[in-house]
């Protein structure tokens, strides 16, 4: 009788908390509020300088709603931090409604789980029925990619496509022919010939100015590696050997180099790494600016060669740069799409266009992007004070890059595991471990994470 | 027991094991001291990545490079120090007094659930923190505790270890102890006070350093359940400061040593004798 | 009667701080998961079944785990309860230099995490003072964290730390056996193991219990050790359930977290409950 009693006491005790945490999630949705929620690195707060225009323009449309910022600290870079309180919060129940992703948000975030626990809400419905949102202003390839389980929770708005620099004198002088270079298997046959041709010349120059992008060469190529849907990971391809054997050839001449700096948009260092002969490509996952800005400081020096990385069948896959989610348990998801609304219009989408954050997935404004900005030649201050103007960038390149645009066959998201793949293989490109023994460590790893 | 007859041979072998032993326990900690007082060069010198580590126990030129680093160049480092003696102090105190009694309660009083609950206790106990994480920030948030230091010292005060501990401790007084106090007109406050507390002040010492070391080390509940960079405990400045400077860890390592080491040496005495009785019966 | 019944309320009333604080913090907290884990997306806003369960006990890296963390238990735990059993019968006597040893073995604990873990990095590592000595007698260079050794490390940290703590907790036992039962016992010609079997060990059960259950929980923690070690994604011979739960933490998956956890429950709640009949069959009424 007596136990009876202490287990109806402590029930009795335990249930209000169980109601108080179930209300919180149903609760009316409000429609006067928006809450944004940003990261402050350093002083600096990247988001809200990448999001102005967006955020000026929503208040002036829809000036009833207030719109709350929640600023968070990072102090000393350490932004890890950051994204555990996020998640906590979402988790809780409580955090922004709008989750806009950053470049450094996929060091540290899996978005292909988080979308698979439900933590987003699906957008399927707002696309469809929102007369004012028209889906053929954008990319639809791209849009479709990003689908999980055939429901859209994630709304790119920006993306990077991986290309090859360099001009045609220097591609010559190589006797690189990227003209050739129309799958992936053939450009893998294109750079494995051109380091068996130089690896024992003297200083050789190197393909790549940043060694850690091969970190990503599965996803450039199309390959579904992990399948992060049936937890499956194939790496029996051919052409994934192929591309690790290429770079363990080019591995101990590529990331011997130590100085290399990201030059999107310096001239001078274009000249430094191209004409210095330290480089016979670049390679870079491009925005829209620093594409064309590169594409005239080449032209300084000769004719620009701009070729993208092509997947498996020719086509190109481009990366996701910075998108939007809409928490799952916001009570202001209407809001919260209208502001997505206005992050994919014309305004918002050329400021993001030309503040490095990537290429903008609204391809309606493209071209007059490129007719407002770059119809004169841009110009370049020397050392010695005075300026050079370069040519006008030819019409030829903005057709060129809008043909690009066409031949996206779709998008994918980096997550943190591809680091930890990829280190497997370094004992391989050392030499210190066999392909297969590497390729049965690597598999036993992702299998478990997949299955987590 | 005799295990091992009592003549000179296995008297010495004896010996040598326990202290063959007892340099293996104490190689880490010599070597972290050690290591501290090398100056800066020393440890790049000889802890890069690529390069052969050896064992590098004595330092080739004193220095007290690192504390200097420490204690004058890196403010974070004593505002985090003191952070975790006020954060681990207060849980330290709220514990033993909450243990202490309901410790008492459950050794000698008898009331309806009593061992149920217990064994309820002790299961809870063995559960890694992983389990409540995510459900104790909801019960947090929805006091509005988050960020703030209660949110880490309310779940630690109430922590079921200090409560296994004191009980296991007070389970062995003997009841007629008890007894003739009441005898004597003693109410339940003043045997508390003069009888239960002295008598077992072993176990209470126990608690308040085995509660000490638990605290000072807390690492996850911080990054949780605390917002603000400025507010971590060292804990957390120490497996950062790992990765990012390994020559200022081991000073650093050092330092967080120093606070628990003083406990030691002070209660050692009550300590051992503290853990002695906990289990007995 | 009325003086138990005024007894029973001080009781209560002693015992009921904690109880409230216990209550709210650990108790509902669990319930609340164990809610959530019939549920699906944040929040628990979808009531799902069982998909959940099926979903955690059919995914490798839960099976993995779960094999691993008891591998860890069944391994660990007997290998230091032996160890530090052996250690504090070798200690038990009063010699010179007894209670030194008895200081030192604590002192583990006294070492923050973080700073054993540096050391043990710099044994371990691919440049590390192991693979250095390896060099030097001519034995290839391995990679220690990074294989099924991993896991013997893990065990290995686990006993240093923890071994001192249990050898007291041994020793103030067996110190608590008066000799003479001893002195009887070899008079009537028993020898060394028979005195073990049948005097130590049934008055050490208490003892042995208690270092038994914080031996359990001291092999979490060292959850701490192996995450310093390897991040989020170690080797898989010491990927553990906190593993599981971590990374489900991350990816704001915690209905699976809070399956994980009530496997952990139940394992515990076996475990203890088997020990509990055990020693109410040997005869010991309480704890």
């Amino acid at each position: 009788m007596k136990k009876i009693i202490s287990m109806v006491l402590v029930v009795l005790l335990i249930c209000p908390l169980l109601t108080a945490c179930k209300n919180t999630n149903e609760g009316e949705p409000t429609t006067d509020e928006l809450i944004l929620r940003f990261n402050v690195k350093d002083g600096i707060c990247y988001e809200e300088n990448e999001l102005n225009k967006a955020m000026v323009l929503y208040k002036k449309k829809y000036p009833n709603v207030n719109v709350i910022i929640e600023k968070e600290e990072s102090v000393g870079g350490d932004t890890e931090a950051y994204y555990t309180k996020l998640k906590t919060d979402l988790m809780a129940g409580s955090g922004p409604d709008i989750i806009y992703t950053k470049d450094w948000f996929y060091i540290y975030n899996d978005l292909y789980k988080m979308q698979e626990s439900g933590a987003f809400a699906d957008l399927t419905k707002f696309i469809k029925n929102d007369k004012e949102f028209q889906i053929d202003n954008y990319n639809k390839t791209l849009f479709d990619s990003l689908k999980y389980n055939d429901k859209q929770y994630i709304i790119p708005a920006t993306y990077q496509m991986p290309f090859f620099i360099s001009t045609k004198e220097i591609l010559k002088s190589h006797n690189i022919d990227m003209t050739k270079c129309s799958t992936s298997k053939k450009l893998l046959d294109e750079l494995t010939a051109y380091w068996k041709r130089n690896k024992d010349v003297d200083n050789p120059a190197n393909l790549f100015q940043y060694p850690r992008c091969m970190m990503f060469f599965h996803h450039y190529m199309g390959l579904n590696s992990f399948d992060n849907k049936n937890k499956t990971v194939d790496t029996s391809q051919d052409i994934f050997k192929q591309a690790l054997d290429f770079w363990k050839l080019a591995y101990p001449y590529e990331t011997k180099k130590t100085d290399v700096l990201f030059f999107k948009h310096k001239s001078q260092m274009i000249e430094e790494y191209f004409k210095s002969g330290k480089q016979a490509t670049g390679f870079e996952s491009y925005d829209y600016q620093g594409y064309f800005e590169n594409i005239s400081a080449l032209s300084m020096i000769g004719e620009p060669v701009m070729t993208p990385w092509r997947d498996i069948n020719g086509n190109i896959q481009v990366e996701l740069s910075r998108g939007a989610l809409i928490s799952n348990h916001s009570k202001n998801k209407q809001n919260a799409w209208n502001f997505i609304k206005i992050m994919l219009g014309e305004e918002s989408q050329s400021e993001m266009a030309f503040s490095l954050t990537g290429i903008p997935v609204r391809k309606s404004i493209l071209t007059s992007l490129f007719k407002n900005n770059f119809k004169e030649g841009l110009q370049y201050g020397n050392v010695d004070g005075t300026t050079t103007t370069a040519k006008p960038i030819d019409e030829f390149y903005l057709n060129q890059f809008i043909e690009f645009q066409n031949q996206i066959k779709g998008a994918y998201i980096r997550f943190p595991v591809d680091r930890e793949f990829f280190y497997e293989f370094i004992p391989y490109f050392e030499g210190k471990k066999s392909y297969n023994d590497c390729i049965k460590s690597a598999e036993s790893m992702l299998k478990i994470y997949l299955s987590e | 027991m005799r295990i091992v007859e009592n003549n000179k041979y296995s008297k010495a072998s004896r010996l040598m094991i326990l202290s063959l032993f007892a340099l293996f326990v104490l190689l880490p900690i010599i070597y972290t001291i050690t290591n501290s007082f090398m100056g800066a060069d020393e440890i790049s010198k000889y802890y890069s990545n690529d390069k052969q580590m050896m064992v590098h126990l004595i330092p080739d030129k004193f220095s007290l490079n690192a504390y200097y680093q420490m204690l004058f160049r890196r403010p974070d480092y004593l505002i985090k120090f003191w952070n975790s003696l006020g954060l681990t102090s207060i849980i330290v105190l709220g514990q033993v007094v909450i243990s202490t009694l309901a410790g008492y309660s459950f050794a000698k009083f008898k009331f309806p659930g009593r061992d149920t609950i217990f064994f309820i206790l002790i299961i809870l106990m063995m559960m890694p923190y992983q389990v409540t994480l995510v459900s104790n920030y909801i019960v947090l948030d929805k006091m509005h505790l988050i960020g703030s230091y209660w949110a880490i010292i309310l779940p630690a005060i109430f922590s079921p270890f200090g409560v296994f501990l004191m009980r296991q401790v007070i389970v062995t007084m003997p009841d007629e102890l008890i007894e003739a106090a009441k005898l004597d007109g003693a109410n339940q406050f003043r045997l508390l006070f003069r009888i239960v507390v002295p008598r077992n002040k072993g176990g209470i010492v126990a608690l308040i350093i085995l509660s000490f070391i638990d605290n000072w080390n807390m690492v996850e509940q911080p990054l949780v359940f605390l917002d603000n960079k400025y507010k971590y405990p060292l804990s957390i400045f120490l497996s950062q400061i790992n990765q990012s400077e390994p020559g200022l860890a081991f000073a650093c390592g050092v330092l967080a040593m120093v606070p628990v080491a003083l406990l030691f040496v002070f209660f050692e005495k009550e300590l051992i004798e503290g853990i002695g009785f906990s289990n007995l019966k | 009667m009325k003086i138990r019944h005024k007894e029973t309320m001080t009781g209560i009333l002693f015992a009921s701080p904690f109880l409230v604080g216990f209550i709210t913090f650990f108790v509902a907290p669990f319930i609340v998961s164990i809610f959530y884990t019939f549920t699906f997306g944040t929040g628990g806003t979808t009531f799902v079944g069982l998909k959940n369960y099926q979903s955690v006990i059919n995914s490798s890296a839960f099976q993995l785990a779960s094999y691993n963390t008891m591998r860890f238990i069944l391994v660990g735990v007997p290998l230091i309860m032996t160890i530090s059993l052996i250690f504090s019968l070798m200690l038990r006597q009063k010699f010179g230099g007894s209670s030194f040893f008895r200081s030192i073995f604590l002192y583990p604990m006294v070492v923050p995490v973080a700073s054993t873990v540096m050391v043990f990095q710099v044994l371990f590592a691919e440049t590390g003072i192991l693979n250095g000595i390896y060099n030097a007698i001519g034995l290839p260079v391995q990679s220690w964290l990074n294989s099924d050794n991993a896991f013997g490390i893990l065990i290995f940290l686990y006993i240093w730390k923890n071994c001192g703590y249990n050898m007291i907790l041994l020793l103030s036992g067996l110190n608590a056996i008066p000799d003479d039962f001893y002195e009887a016992a070899h008079l009537e010609g028993a020898n060394n193991w028979q005195c073990f079997r049948r005097i130590t060990m049934p008055i050490m059960s208490p003892t042995f219990f208690f270092v038994f259950v914080i031996s359990i929980i001291n092999s979490f923690k060292s959850f701490r050790e192996a995450f310093l070690l390897s991040g989020t994604m170690p080797h898989p011979s010491i990927y553990m359930l906190q593993h599981f739960m971590n990374n489900n933490f991350s990816n704001l998956n915690y209905q699976r977290l809070s399956v994980a956890a009530l496997m952990i429950f139940l394992i515990i709640f076996a475990l203890v409950f088997v020990l509990f009949v055990l020693r109410k069959k040997a005869g010991d009424v309480q704890l």
